[in-house]
């Protein structure tokens, strides 16, 4: 029994530790990729791309000190999270369905409910969607009007991406859809093969990008995604296209994160 | 052949490799994820989602701004 007593101690007082405590904890607190986003900034930056390592380094700071700063602790961990399920567009319905269930007392009035909602939210999807799509054709159409490279491209492409990051920052999952029924049967080495072929490919272009005389100066001979669409950014047609197609991606990434 | 065409096709097999994983995930009883599923897999965490909007997010930058 006695030779549990300083190990108790020990854990129930980390901060005793002094400094290597303290270098434990933000080791264990590091977030890998908050990590990467810093180390992409300063590579970033030495491209000469100083507005990209900006906002890349940004949030990686902010992934950082929110992860060391709000890391939870096992009891706060366990509190429901109420107020950030209601914050959510997509668990809105969810929030309102559970605080009628509560307050109503026959199960009756809450599937009526259910149905009306399930109407509404569909008609209301479809109407968000054709508006969202409507809305990123003209943002597409004007913005590859301005130059590549220009500042009201700059600003227009910054302002959209900044926008999803922040919407996805405080995205809470409900518990119900933390694990769907599709997700349950993909085995470990299903998600190793993607983790492989994007691997690959990054790796891919790590090497072109190497094989340049130097990091600002394109190679004919070992051309990088950049330089390759180059030509087609050049033009109009090329730029809106490209920008459709950014916002297609953003469209899905948002979707399958809010689903 | 060429260093150049080397390189292209580098990036075509690339390519090529992650349509057949999502063919793949289509099939019946297929243990391979689809896109869309890896999505939802990364975006389980706040750190998952940033890093997958904030790669989105210099993709745009980097080929349209400044």
């Amino acid at each position: 029994m006695s030779r549990w007593r300083p190990r108790i101690a020990k854990e129930a007082h980390p901060e005793s530790r002094g400094l290597r405590g303290g270098l434990n904890r933000v080791r264990d607190r590091l977030d890998p990729v908050a990590l990467v986003l810093l180390v992409t900034a300063v590579f970033v930056w030495l491209t000469g791309k100083p507005a990209h390592a900006l906002f890349v380094g940004t949030i990686g700071l902010l992934l950082t000190w929110k992860t060391i700063r709000g890391t939870p602790s096992p009891q706060r961990a366990r509190e429901p999270e109420p107020k950030q399920h209601a914050s959510s567009p997509a668990s809105a319905s969810f929030g309102a369905s559970s605080s009628l269930a509560a307050l109503t007392t026959t199960a009756t009035l809450v599937i009526d409910d259910a149905d009306c909602e399930s109407e509404g939210e569909t008609r209301r999807r479809t109407y968000h969607g054709a508006l969202v799509a409507g809305v990123g054709m003209v943002f597409a159409l004007v913005v590859a009007a301005f130059p590549r490279f220009s500042w009201p491209a700059t600003v227009a492409v910054v302002a959209v991406a900044a926008y999803a990051v922040a919407r996805g920052w405080d995205r809470q999952k409900n518990p119900a859809d933390e694990l769907s029924a599709s997700d349950g049967q993909t085995s470990r080495a299903g998600l190793l093969a993607w983790a492989l072929a994007f691997g690959a490919g990054a790796l891919w272009e790590l090497a072109a990008l190497l094989q340049q005389p130097s990091l600002r100066e394109g190679s004919y001979d070992h051309p990088t995604i950049s330089i390759l669409v180059d030509s087609l950014l050049a033009g109009y047609w090329g730029r809106a296209i490209t920008l459709l197609l950014w916002l297609c991606l953003g469209w899905f990434l948002m979707r399958e994160i809010e689903r | 052949m060429s260093s150049r065409t080397i390189t292209i096709l580098g990036y075509i097999l690339a390519v090529v490799l992650l349509a057949v994983l999502q063919v793949l995930s289509s099939l019946p009883q297929s243990r391979v994820p689809s896109f869309a599923a890896v999505i939802r897999r990364i975006a389980r965490t706040r750190s998952g989602r940033v890093g997958l909007l904030t790669a989105w997010a210099w993709l745009g930058m980097h080929f349209l701004a400044r």
